[in-house]
Parts: structure tokens; sequence; C-alpha cells
């Protein structure tokens, strides 16, 4: 058993219970960076200073709602509905790396980041890819959809994601006849959508498949043609009826194996992927999931606002995805208008291992230790340089004497100490502390090289 | 000297030099400048030494030469020109450079100079480059050499004096030290306020040059004391390119030896072997000249608003003989077809080439996988053909008069209307009337396309072309029409609001074929194919010289379509380059207005034995408009 756990082990229902801060766990900077970087890609300097006067569960709210306007000074709503409006257009017809970018764009932009952060959680859970749907515009509009309802009731989305065009030609169910039901769509819903391995028979996959008849995708649109719908009675999980698809959702939804199942992915991406947390342990949040009529945004707010959560020992203990450390880096370092090309950071993101709306499988990415390898961490390192470089197209964006300004820093070594703390936050050790300040000295009208020693720091690596 | 390049003496300076020393430099540079040089190239007749063409003194051994004859003129009156420069600011870093403050500060400095000889800064300015101006370049490294004329050298002589002293007086009053070198260099008084310039009055002219070294060896050739050995002046290559050009007759002229610069920094200039293909088919011939060329000219003339740069190219004895030229030439009095004019015109081209002959000798001009691309197209296209030969049996039956048409799309009048509105655009070109199988060819081809693209969209889920023919003025149209999308379908526990959802950009195109007479016409619109129909009956289109191709192009109706695509295109922006939307709405609204600016652009090239040449001209008498 992990020893970081086992405390939390003995009361389960205390470990997912409300922080309340005191001296041996107060409410720092430290605190709430671990809170943004876990929930929303980072924050700002002045973003940890706001929220260090709230509450952890203001601060959580805030986090949930988002703010009020976005980095472009337009309002959130209007940001969503210009961004959503750019995706449904050039989605349409652009190519996958113009889709890329305009995500990218959009998480480094958003005033509510911790919505793209859960939203690419869902891309992962719901894993669809362009390579074999090689349609753009249904690859958005499948994330629209993810988004749309992200921290809604999970059932909707099922009901959505389920009838999305582009999951249905990604998993070959885009003519579901009655002649001929697709056990392969009914199979990932309950394998890696609801129940996980185990909690289903190949009997039930065979009569929720006859439930699905009649999905078809017509001209790039969901289509539900009743006299390919077998109406005959069906038994799925012991329950017999004339199932639709709808009616299966609702049936794997009532499964107890269900909440578990979402409790246990959310915990995983927002808590650690390396530590492996009992039933009992997950107990109270699938409770959570089931007393909410399975709303999302219950089990974040309980999972963020939990004193698990905001266990010191339980930091650092993800490794960054790909868009997680690229999205990061340039919110944190305000890059946000200019920011460095967007399909650039989308590509140098998919040369790590994460290439947005292309999946390797149903599965979705393995993520933890597979995101580190060499390769990989050359590619993560080529980023940084190419952002702190003097030339280059993904260089210039770096705007430090602002940043510095912004952050209150009056000196090369204030700035030093400034970058490190909004980027590595607690996990600075004194002798890198040391580095980064001679460092500051040696080129202090230029702090680019300080900035590159930070984002290729091992620690900067984790969540 | 062009804008350009002027800008690249100011921004090297820029990079050298202090800002104060850079102010300094700006006025010496403009006391001569901007830039632009020097002599009567060619026509230079027994002068007292320091009064030759710099052509006629520097070595023939010189690669890049210009000229302008009146730079007061060309700067004060045509660049400065209101229309002009509201065209310029249009281009956002330009008009970003425009706003600069140091542009005021620098007249402000010009006024006060100019006052002590009683003139006002730009009388001034033209007494100074009263012209002709003239610069020489040498390349690997660079050494440049500018000589301009005044109109009176006393008063040139007393200005810079005074100049001099104002530099050192406002460094003096600064607690700095002195920024102005003073030598001698013979008998000749020099100054040098940075270590990349360094100038004098000599003789008639105001001498400039980017070193101490560089202005103490052209002070040397200018005085005589160590002539070249041989003159660019009488260079064959120079000869040869004065009496294309006529320099004497043109606002500015350039020439540049590339045989000399291609030697010194081999792999530049030159073209890539896997260029486009399709550009390799249409203008190979202009590339290979441009590979052979030893020399290339290009001349300014600017008159009523009406710019227009002119380029040539030689073409060699020996490169006359190729089969490439002989493939991308038309015969001796054999010129493009008249070019074709229809409604919402956004541009058309008229272009004499002979396909057939081109595809004969593809191997000259593409290479790599292009070469095989196209050779892959021989074994693909001929497949649609009834296995005709490609290159003989296909283009080979279609005649030399290409002709191309761009025009706007009513976006009001398209049902559905894409996201993003394209201009239609259509190719049409003759053929062998009698050759009945070739154009039942033609039919079954475009047929058969269709069909491929419905399979492919057919296993995408995707909207699939419908067919359909008709007769219109004596002419068969054979064309395809996308269905329109459907609506989402609503569900039970449905959302209220659906997501927002665009027209695919699919909706633009209505693929068509279209017979008319001894004419096949390509289209993207159906529409457009029906113009085009009655602009060949009409045998309408601009009334143009003889030319082996022209291009005419409507700078403000394009502005117009892109302005129609404004949100789309500030969308695409933002993503390519990572701009906010502000900034993303300047840029493309810079664009569009610079593009408007052009208002009519024409361009027409012209295949002589021995020469190629491209002119581009512009109106910008419209501007605003």
């Amino acid at each position: 058993m992990n020893s970081w756990l086992d405390s939390h082990l003995k009361d389960p229902r205390a470990a997912w219970s409300s922080h309340e801060p005191d001296k041996s766990r107060p409410w720092d900077r430290a605190s709430v960076a671990h809170l943004h970087r876990r929930a929303a890609f980072g924050a700002t300097p002045a973003r940890i200073s706001a929220d260090l006067k709230l509450s952890p569960k203001m601060a959580v709210d805030n986090l949930i709602k988002g703010s009020a306007t976005a980095s472009d000074g337009t309002s959130a709503a209007e940001f969503a509905k210009f961004f959503d409006r750019i995706e449904s257009r050039l989605g349409l017809d652009g190519p996958l790396r113009r889709i890329q970018g305009l995500w990218v764009q959009r998480m480094v932009n958003s005033p509510r980041p911790a919505l793209e952060w859960l939203t690419l959680f869902w891309h992962n859970h719901f894993a669809t890819s362009d390579v074999k749907v090689q349609n753009t515009g249904l690859m958005v509009a499948q994330i629209a959809t993810l988004r749309r309802h992200a921290f809604g009731k999970f059932g909707v989305m099922l009901d959505r994601v389920a009838k999305n065009p582009a999951m249905l030609v990604w998993l070959d169910a885009a003519a579901n006849r009655r002649t001929k039901p697709n056990e392969n769509f009914a199979r990932e819903v309950m394998e890696l959508f609801t129940l996980g391995r185990g909690h289903y028979t190949e009997k039930d996959i065979q009569e929720a498949a006859r439930a699905y008849t009649g999905w078809f995708v017509v001209q790039e649109r969901f289509a539900f043609l009743e006299q390919q719908h077998d109406t005959g009675t069906k038994t799925v999980l012991g329950q017999t009826g004339p199932f639709t698809g709808e009616q299966i959702h609702q049936i794997l939804l009532k499964q107890p194996a269900s909440g578990l199942f979402l409790a246990k992915k959310l915990v995983q991406h927002y808590v650690s992927e390396t530590d492996i947390f009992p039933e009992a342990l997950l107990q109270p949040l699938a409770d959570v999931f089931r007393e909410s009529q399975g709303s999302i945004e219950a089990v974040v707010r309980t999972i963020l606002e939990s004193r698990l959560f905001h266990d010191p020992a339980g930091r650092r203990r993800r490794v960054k995805s790909p868009i997680e450390f690229t999205v990061g880096l340039c919110r944190m370092l305000e890059m946000a208008d200019p920011m460095p090309p967007p399909e650039l950071l989308a590509d140098s993101a998919s040369a790590m291992g994460q290439g947005l709306y292309v999946p390797p499988s149903v599965a979705g990415w393995d993520g933890g230790a597979a995101w580190i390898d060499t390769t990989r961490l050359v590619a993560r390192t080529n980023l940084v340089l190419a952002i702190c470089s003097q030339t280059g197209p993904l260089s210039g964006k770096l705007k430090l004497e602002d940043w510095a300004r912004r952050a209150g820093s009056t000196s090369p070594e204030s700035t030093a100490d400034a970058l490190a703390d909004t980027l590595l936050a607690d996990s600075v050790k004194p002798q890198l502390r040391l580095e980064l300040r001679t460092l500051a000295k040696t080129t202090p009208k230029d702090l680019r090289p300080v900035v590159a020693r930070i984002l290729t720091d091992p620690s900067f690596q984790l969540a | 000297m062009s804008a350009h390049q002027v800008s690249i003496v100011i921004l090297s300076l820029d990079i050298m030099i202090s800002y104060r020393r850079k102010m300094a430099c700006i006025l010496m540079v403009g006391l001569s400048i901007s830039a632009g040089i020097l002599v009567e190239a060619g026509q230079a007749k027994a002068k007292e030494p320091g009064q030759e063409s710099l052509s006629a003194v520097m070595p023939d051994d010189t690669p890049i030469y210009m000229r302008i004859n009146e730079p007061a003129k060309l700067f004060l009156d045509e660049f400065r020109n209101p229309i002009f420069l509201k065209a310029l600011k249009q281009i956002p870093q330009v008009g970003s450079q425009m706003e600069n403050p140091q542009i005021d500060q620098v007249k402000m400095v010009l006024g006060v100079l100019s006052s002590t000889e009683d003139l006002s800064w730009s009388e001034m300015i033209r007494e100074i480059l009263a012209g002709p101006a003239e610069i020489a370049i040498s390349t690997y490294p660079v050494k440049l050499v500018m000589t301009v004329k005044p109109k009176d050298v006393a008063r040139l002589g007393r200005l810079h004096a005074k100049l001099v002293e104002f530099i050192q007086q406002d460094a003096k009053n600064k607690g700095n030290a002195d920024p102005v070198k003073t030598f001698k260099h013979g008998v000749t008084d020099c100054f040098s306020i940075a270590p990349t310039e360094a100038h004098a009055i000599f003789g008639d002219r105001f001498v400039f040059a980017s070193s101490e070294k560089i202005l103490g060896e052209a002070l040397d050739i200018l005085d005589g004391s160590k002539p070249a050995k041989a003159t660019l002046d009488k260079e064959p290559r120079f000869v040869e390119a004065v009496k294309a050009a006529a320099p004497e007759s043109r606002q500015a002229w350039a020439f540049a030896r590339m045989d000399l610069i291609r030697k010194s920094n081999p792999g530049t200039y030159t073209v890539p072997d896997d260029y486009n293909p399709l550009l390799a088919l249409l203008f190979g011939g202009w590339v290979e000249a441009y590979r052979q060329a030893d020399w290339v000219g290009m001349a300014i003339d600017w008159k009523d608003n009406k710019p227009a740069i002119e380029a040539i190219l030689p073409v060699s004895a020996e490169t006359a003989k190729t089969e490439v030229r002989k493939a991308f030439t038309p015969p001796k009095g054999v010129y493009a077809a008249k070019p074709l004019s229809v409604p919402n015109q956004l541009g058309t081209i008229s272009l004499w080439r002979d396909l057939g002959k081109v595809w004969n000798i593809r191997e000259s001009v593409v290479t790599g996988p292009a070469l095989q691309g196209l050779n892959g197209l021989d074994n693909g296209i001929g497949q649609f053909f009834g296995g005709r030969d490609f290159g003989t049996g296909v283009l080979g039956s279609l005649k030399p008069d290409w002709r191309i048409v761009v025009a706007e799309q009513v976006a009001k009048t398209m049902n559905p209307k894409p996201d993003l509105v394209l201009p239609a655009f259509a190719i049409t070109v003759g053929y062998d009337v009698k050759d009945d199988d070739f154009r039942q060819r033609w039919v079954i081809a475009f047929q058969s396309l269709i069909g491929v693209l419905n399979v492919v969209g057919g296993q995408q889920k995707a909207p699939v072309l419908v067919q359909n023919q008709e007769d219109f003025d004596g002419a068969k149209i054979h064309s395809a029409k996308y269905l329109p999308p459907v609506k989402p379908m609503k569900v039970k526990d449905g959302e209220t609001k659906p997501s927002e959802e665009g027209i695919h950009i699919r909706h633009n195109f209505r693929p068509t074929l279209a017979i008319s007479g001894d004419h096949l016409i390509i289209s993207s619109t159906t529409e457009m194919a029906r113009d085009v129909i009655k602009a060949i009956k009409a045998a309408s289109g601009s009334d143009t010289p003889p030319q082996a191709m022209s291009v005419e192009v409507d700078g403000k109706r394009i502005a117009g379509v892109l302005e129609i695509n404004h949100e789309r295109l500030v969308m695409q922006n933002m993503v390519e380059k990572g701009h906010g939307k502000s900034a993303a709405n300047a840029e493309i609204g810079g664009i569009e207005s610079m593009i408007k600016a052009l208002n009519q652009a024409r361009i027409s090239a012209q295949d002589t034995e021995n020469q190629y040449r491209v002119k581009i001209s512009l109106d910008l008498n419209q501007v605003g408009k």
C-alpha cells in the first residue's frame, strides 16, 4: 500500500471531506499552485495571490466557474462564442493541425482553463481519432459536445457522445443494421465508457448491440432509421425489455460499477496516476456520483476540495502530459496574446506523444511514465529551447520584462525567484534556486536561460 | 535603389550604430539618399575626374549597379504622393514604421538645417537629390558606394558643415565624445559617424561608402589615381543590358551580374530542381532563362500615379536553340489570345503555351518526386481518356491558347452559402473540333472523376455530388453539385441550443465541364462556365498589345472578396500566428487595404528571340475610390 494513502484509507469519507487549512497543512502559495496545476494547467503569480485570499472551497468554485473575462479582455461568454464559431468554421474543412492548433490556442487563452482541462480528460476517456474518422469537422463537433457536457450529467454526455458521428465512424458503427448489430460499439460503451472490464458478459454485449440498431451516420449527421432498429426484447445486466440505445445507457449508469469506474478515472486525472486507489477509498466518490444523479461537477468538486487532494504528500504524483506541459508553460508565462503559433505548439505536443484528436487507440493515451521516454523528453527540451531562442517561429513571445513587472519583481534575481516559485512552486530545491539566481546575475538583461533551465528541470515535468 | 533597399541601408545602420549616431547617419544618407543612385550608364563622355558616371569608373566585375535619374522627383514627388503613401501605410510593417516618431525628429532637424539656407526641408532635399544618383555594390563581403549629384555642390558643403556642427554640439551638450570622425584622403576631407559609414564631397557629388576603407578606394577610382583596368560601362553584359533597357529614359534602373553573384555565393539565387511542377509546366521557360541568365535588368517607370516595374532576362544563343526554349516560346508573330472578361471578374490570364510540347520536355524542367508525380499523372489521367497517351493524345490535342478567369461568387445568391466564399474560376482552351472522340473522352473523364469523388465521399459519410447536363447558348454543359447539408436530427432529451455549424467549403464548388464550339471549359462552378461561354462568343476582352502572356488583376474586387471572408481570415491568422483577435483583425484589415490600394494591376510578358521581359504595372489613381 502507498504510505501517503494509508492514512486516508483509514477513513475514506474523511479523506474526501472538505479540506480545512491548518498549521500543518496551510493554504499557501504551494497549495494554490497545486490546485491550478492539477485542474487548470497552472497559474500566474497574480492568480495565485488572488486565490490565496480565498478559502480553498471558494478557490475551487472560482476555478470551475472560470474568470469573467478572457486574456484579451472579452467576456467569457463572448470568448466561448467566438471560439465555438472558429472551431465550427475552420474545423469544417481545415487540416488536422489547424484544429489541433485551435484547441491549443483555446486552452492557452480560455478564461475557463478548468473546463478545457476536463474536456481534455473526456477526449482521452471517449478517445476518438481523426486518423480513422478523417473528418475534422466531425472531430471538432465531438470535442464541442464533450466541452458542453464536461461538468454536466454524465448520462446526458454519454447519450450525446454515443450518437456523435465521429464516435460512430470511429467504432465502425456508422451503419448499425438490425440484421447485423455492431457488438464492437456496445462493448466499448461498457468496457471503456461506463463499467470497465469484468462487469458485464458477452451476452450483455450482444443484447445491448441490438438496442443500438438503427443508429446510422448519413451525410455527416446522426440518423435513427426506425426500420433498421431491432424492436424485440433484450436482456441486459439482468433487466429485460424492448430497449433502445438510450435506455441501455440508463441501465449501465445504474450499475454500482459505473460510479466506481468514473471515480477511479477522475482520481487518476486529478490526484495520481501512479498510486492504486482501493475500491473502499473510491466508494465515497461513487456515492457522490450516484446521489447527484451522475453530476460530474459534484465529483470533481469533491475531489478538488478534499483533504486527500490537498495532502502535500500527494503533489507531483502525475507526469504532465505534453498538452499539459505545453499549455501550462504558455499560461504560467503569460504567453497568450500573442502566443507562439498554436499550430506549431500542437506539432510540438504531437512530437512529445500527444497529438490532439489523434489518440493512439480506443483506450486513449498510456500516460504516466510513457510521456517521458528519451525521445519525448528531447521533444520537450526542443520546445523549450525554441520558445527561449532568439530566432525561429516559436521565439519572441516570451516577454519576461512584462512578466516580471506584473509579478512585482524588482531585480533579475527576484525575477528568477518568481519564475521558480510560479513554475516549480514548492519543488524548487535550494541548490536550484541558487543556480537560477547565479544564472540571472550572469545574464541580467536576458532571463530566457533561467526560464529554459526551469522548464527543463525534472520537477517541471511533474504535476 | 528601391524603397526596400533604402530600408535595408537604414536598418543596417540601425544595427550598427547608436540612436544618436543613427539619427545623424539617417540625415547623411537622407542628404544623398534615399538611396538611389548613379550615373549615366554607358553614356559616359569625356569628363573631368570626379564627374564621370559611376559605371564609367567602377571595375567591370562590379556585380550590382543602380541608378536613379531624378531621385528628388522619385522620392519627393512619387513616393511622397498621398496616394502612394496611403497604399504604403496599408502594409502593417511599413505602416508602423511610417508612424515612427523618429521620422518627425528627422524632419525637425532637416527643417532647422534647411532654414540656415532659407529653404524648406523639402526644397533642400530636392536640391541635394537633384541627381542622378548611382550605387555600386560588391557582394560577399558587401561593399557599397553611392554617389549623388546635388544641384549646388557649394550649398551641399555648407549644409554638411552645419549638420556636422549640430551633431558635435549635441554630443558636447550631453557630455559625450565627438561622434564625427574626420580624416583626409588625399586632399579630400572625409567624415565618418559609424564604422559602417563614411562620406565625402568630391567634385560635383556627394560620395557615401560603407566604410572608411571603401570610401578611400572609391575616391581613388573617382579621382583617377587608381583607375580600374576595365570599367563596368565597357563590360559586354552591361552594354547589352543598357541597350535592352535604355536606362536614360527610365526613372530608375538596376543591373545585376548573376554570374558573379552566383559564383561568390553558390546556392543563392538559384531555383531548386523540385519546384512546383505546375509552375514548371507553365513558366518553366522563364525559370530556365533565369537559371541560364548571367545578368538581370530591372527598370522602374513611374508616371501619373502608374508605377511599373519591368524585369529583363537575356536569352543566350545556346539557350535559344534548346527544346525547352522552343516549347515555351510562341513562334514568331504568334501571341496569346485576347484575355476573356466575365462579370465580377477578379483576374484574367491569357497565356500561349503548347503543353503537348512542354510535356515532352518535362524531364528538363521538373525533377525528382515532382517528375514521378507527373509520370503518374500520365498513367492515371490516360485511363480516363480511354488509354490515350497523356502527352500526345490529351495535351497534344489541345491548342496553345490557354485562358483563365477568376471571378467573385455573389455570396447572397449562393444556397447554401459556404462559410468561406471562394472565388470561382475557369480554364478554357481550344481543341480540334473534328476530333469527336476527344470531345467524348473529356465527357467520360469528367463523369468518371465525379464517380471517384463520390466513392471517396461515401466512405467518409460525406455528401455526394449529383450530376446534371444542360444545353446553354449552343454549348453542352456537364456539371455536378453537392447535396445540401441536412439539418441535425433532434434528439428526445435534446439540447435546447444546437451547436453552431457552418457550411462546408465544398459548397463553393459545382464542378463543370462545358464544350462550346472548339473550346473546352473546365470550371469550378456552372455559373462561371456559362459566363465563359458568353465571353468566348462575344470575343470580349481588354485591348492589350500582342504578348506571350497577360495577367490583369482587380485589386479592389479581390479586397472585396477578402472582406467578405474577413472573420474567417482573422480566425486563420490567429491559429497560424498566435495573434489575439485584435492583432489578427489589424493584420488582415491591412492586407485587405493594401490589395484594395493596388486597384488595377497588369502583368504582361514578352518573349523575343533574345530576351524575356515581364512587366508589372499598377494604377494607383483609383485608390480610396
